[in-house]
């Protein structure tokens, strides 16, 4: 039934009611058709009854007189009987009929006798065709012999035949009204259902929960149809309620996304400021720097001429003044430009850091592929000379090819690589591990010392500018790890560090493969 | 049902009987018309309380039909009512009887005789010619080898007797008159 059951409701029902109507018509017709056949062969029997009775009883005296004539004459009067074939009477023991009748030529002597003979007389005995009655004749309780009547059925058939033929005759026409009245039936029960399914079919494709179905009776469709119209109120609220929330969440974030910019840039124009602002004083300074490192030289220059001077004029400064003299020239003045040198050659240091860093965010990425391998080999190689000394081990796990920037990241490991030798701890042989993870969308590169560690308050002040951690015993400008922690992120990665002091420290990093 | 050798003796009996001697024939003749007699019983309907326990027929005259076959039919019943043949010997003792078979020996004494019966409401029968012109009710008459019967009506309506008309439409001739036929 699958075209059955994609059809509408309307459909459906105009389709079963029909079929029922049709169903029902045929089954009366046939129950109807049945009954009038066996009630009809009841009246032909009984009817033959009363004449045979009747015939019977006419009959009878001409039996009891021997008159053949008469017998004849009475059953010839038979022939008033429509459907009527034949009729013979018999004597008692007679095997030669005492008188008959035959409406057709064709029905010839004892036809109804032999017919008959199969039952005992008083019944009637129906074949398709006729049916055979056979009746004693009586007279005072005295059986004188038997009549015989043999009727025709066709009268009966065609009468079962216009039966049928008006059924069939309506049958059609039953079938039509059925079909209107069930199709109009349909529609109109649908309808309300109708209404209902294309609101809904409206609505969850518009998504417009102010629409209502029209209600149309207060049957189960009309309590559906309220139902729903409630459903589609609540969800309305819902919808309204939640639009509301959500306008006002498309606010604030607007909101803080406006003011979430405006501090961006600010920072980002303060940082710009602050870069070149950097840029500037790292480079503006080193002139004078140079000048005063000049000076200063040429300070000792003039002060050893002095001196040569001074030793010729000697003999005429007084002994006294002279100590005091050879004093200020032989140790303060030299000791105070030694602490000047010394100054300025830090203040220089320090500001190729500054300016290190300030460039790291002014210049342009060179992304290539980088064989972080060969890299570290390269570093390693660069600084033997500190390692050797610092009887620094080694252990070098297989590191994978990158996509960077290959001065960057060979700054990023030669800080670390140098950071690691130099903070090893003299008492114990220093042993150093690299090695990398693939962690699905990055790298994570590590670098391991057993070298002093770093206390764990050091532990985010040594990514500061010019800090250092307490380890003073260890040269260093200060600017190491925090242009490695720029860098690594310049490259879009992170460095972290895990530290326990006299153990060593875990330095790693991050590199995306993109 | 009779088996079919008994039907062919019979058969063969009938064959003998019609080919036998004018005796033979008389005898089946005097047994028909004794049936007929009989039979008539079965039509007549007699004033009420004329008839008690049972139907008389009393046979008058001699008769070559006389006692043998007429005695046949005693006992048989009609209209529920045994049939009782009597022989009399005068023709003055009509009082219980319901049938006069008045024998064609009597016809000198007819008219007394029908006058008698009359007045007992007898059913009179006869095979003498001319029975019911002389005023008798039912005479036996012998046509183209068969019995049949003639009625005179107006006898036996005067005997108060009524005769049922299935009977009265077998028979050959109904007089309602002395005279005039009415078929």
């Amino acid at each position: 039934m699958k075209l059955f059951r994609n059809n509408s409701i309307a459909h459906k029902l105009t389709f079963i009611i029909t079929v029922t109507a049709i169903a029902v018509l045929a089954v009366s017709s046939v129950v109807l058709v049945v009954n009038q056949f066996y009630s009809s062969r009841v009246a032909i029997a009984h009817e033959l009854h009363s004449l045979a009775d009747v015939s019977g009883f006419a009959v009878a005296p001409a039996m009891l007189f021997d008159d053949n004539p008469a017998a004849q004459k009475i059953l010839q009067a038979l022939k008033t009987q429509p459907d009527l074939l034949a009729a013979e009477l018999y004597l008692n023991n007679a095997d030669t009929p005492f008188a008959m009748f035959t409406a057709h030529a064709k029905t010839g002597p004892s036809f109804a006798r032999q017919n008959a003979d199969q039952a005992p007389c008083g019944e009637a005995v129906f074949t398709w065709q006729q049916v055979i009655l056979c009746t004693p004749v009586e007279m005072d309780n005295e059986v004188l012999g038997r009549l015989y009547l043999q009727t025709d059925l066709s009268r009966l058939y065609k009468e079962l035949n216009r039966l049928l033929g008006i059924f069939a005759g309506v049958l059609p026409i039953i079938c039509l009204l059925a079909f209107f009245a069930a199709h109009r039936l349909g529609t109109r029960l649908t309808r309300p259902i109708r209404h209902l399914a294309d609101i809904a079919t409206v609505i969850s494709h518009d998504k417009n929960y102010a629409l209502r179905a029209k209600k149309y009776a207060d049957d189960e469709v009309g309590q559906l149809t309220e139902s729903f119209n409630a459903m589609l109120e609540q969800i309305q609220l819902r919808d309204e309620t939640i639009n509301a929330h959500s306008r006002e969440l498309k606010n604030l974030v607007a909101q803080r996304t406006r003011s979430l910019s405006e501090t961006v840039q600010q920072l980002r124009e303060s940082n710009e400021e602050l870069k070149d602002f950097s840029y500037i004083v790292s480079h503006d300074l080193r002139a004078p720097m140079i000048n005063v490192q000049g000076f200063v030289n040429e300070l000792g220059l003039s002060l050893k001429e002095l001196r040569k001077d001074i030793d010729t004029v000697m003999e005429l400064i007084p002994e006294q003044k002279k100590a005091a003299l050879l004093e200020i020239l032989d140790d303060d003045i030299p000791v105070s430009t030694r602490f000047i040198t010394g100054g300025v050659a830090k203040m220089n240091q320090l500001l190729a850091g500054i300016l290190k860093i300030s460039r790291l965010g002014r210049q342009e990425l060179n992304i290539s592929t980088v064989d972080t391998q060969r890299l570290v080999d390269d570093n390693l190689e660069a600084i033997k000379y500190q390692s050797d000394q610092a009887k620094a081990e080694f252990q070098v796990q297989p590191l994978p090819q990158v996509q960077a920037d290959p001065y960057l990241l060979a700054q990023i490991f030669a800080n670390l690589l140098s950071n690691a030798v130099k903070y090893l701890d003299p008492k114990r042989p220093g042993r150093i591990e690299i090695w990398a993870n693939d962690q699905s969308d990055h790298f994570r590169f590590f670098v391991k010392d057993n070298g002093l560690g770093i206390s764990e308050k050091d532990q985010t002040k040594i990514f500061e500018m010019f800090r250092r951690g307490s380890n003073h015993a260890v040269e260093g400008e200060g600017v190491g790890l925090n242009y490695v922690k720029s860098a690594v992120k310049r490259l879009g990665g992170t460095l972290s560090v895990k530290s326990t002091v006299g153990q060593g420290s875990v330095f790693s990093f991050t590199l995306p493969k993109g | 049902m009779m088996p079919r050798f008994t039907i062919a003796l019979f058969a063969l009996w009938a064959v003998l009987a019609g080919s036998a001697g004018a005796d033979d024939k008389d005898i089946h003749e005097d047994e028909v018309k004794a049936a007929f007699v009989y039979n008539f019983a079965k039509f007549v309907e007699w004033p009420p309380g004329k008839i008690n326990e049972s139907i008389n027929l009393c046979i008058l005259g001699e008769s070559p039909l006389g006692f043998s076959a007429l005695k046949a039919i005693d006992g048989r019943t009609a209209q529920d009512k045994p049939l009782v043949t009597k022989l009399l010997n005068k023709s003055d003792d009509l009082k219980n009887c319901h049938i006069a078979f008045i024998a064609a020996s009597e016809r000198n004494k007819v008219a007394q005789l029908l006058n008698i019966a009359e007045q007992q409401h007898a059913l009179t029968v006869s095979d003498m010619d001319g029975f019911t012109q002389s005023g008798g009710a039912i005479e036996l008459v012998k046509t183209e080898e068969k019995i049949r019967f003639e009625i005179n009506l107006l006898a036996a309506k005067e005997a108060g007797l009524v005769i049922s008309s299935r009977l009265l439409s077998l028979a050959l001739a109904v007089y309602d008159d002395n005279n005039r036929p009415k078929q």
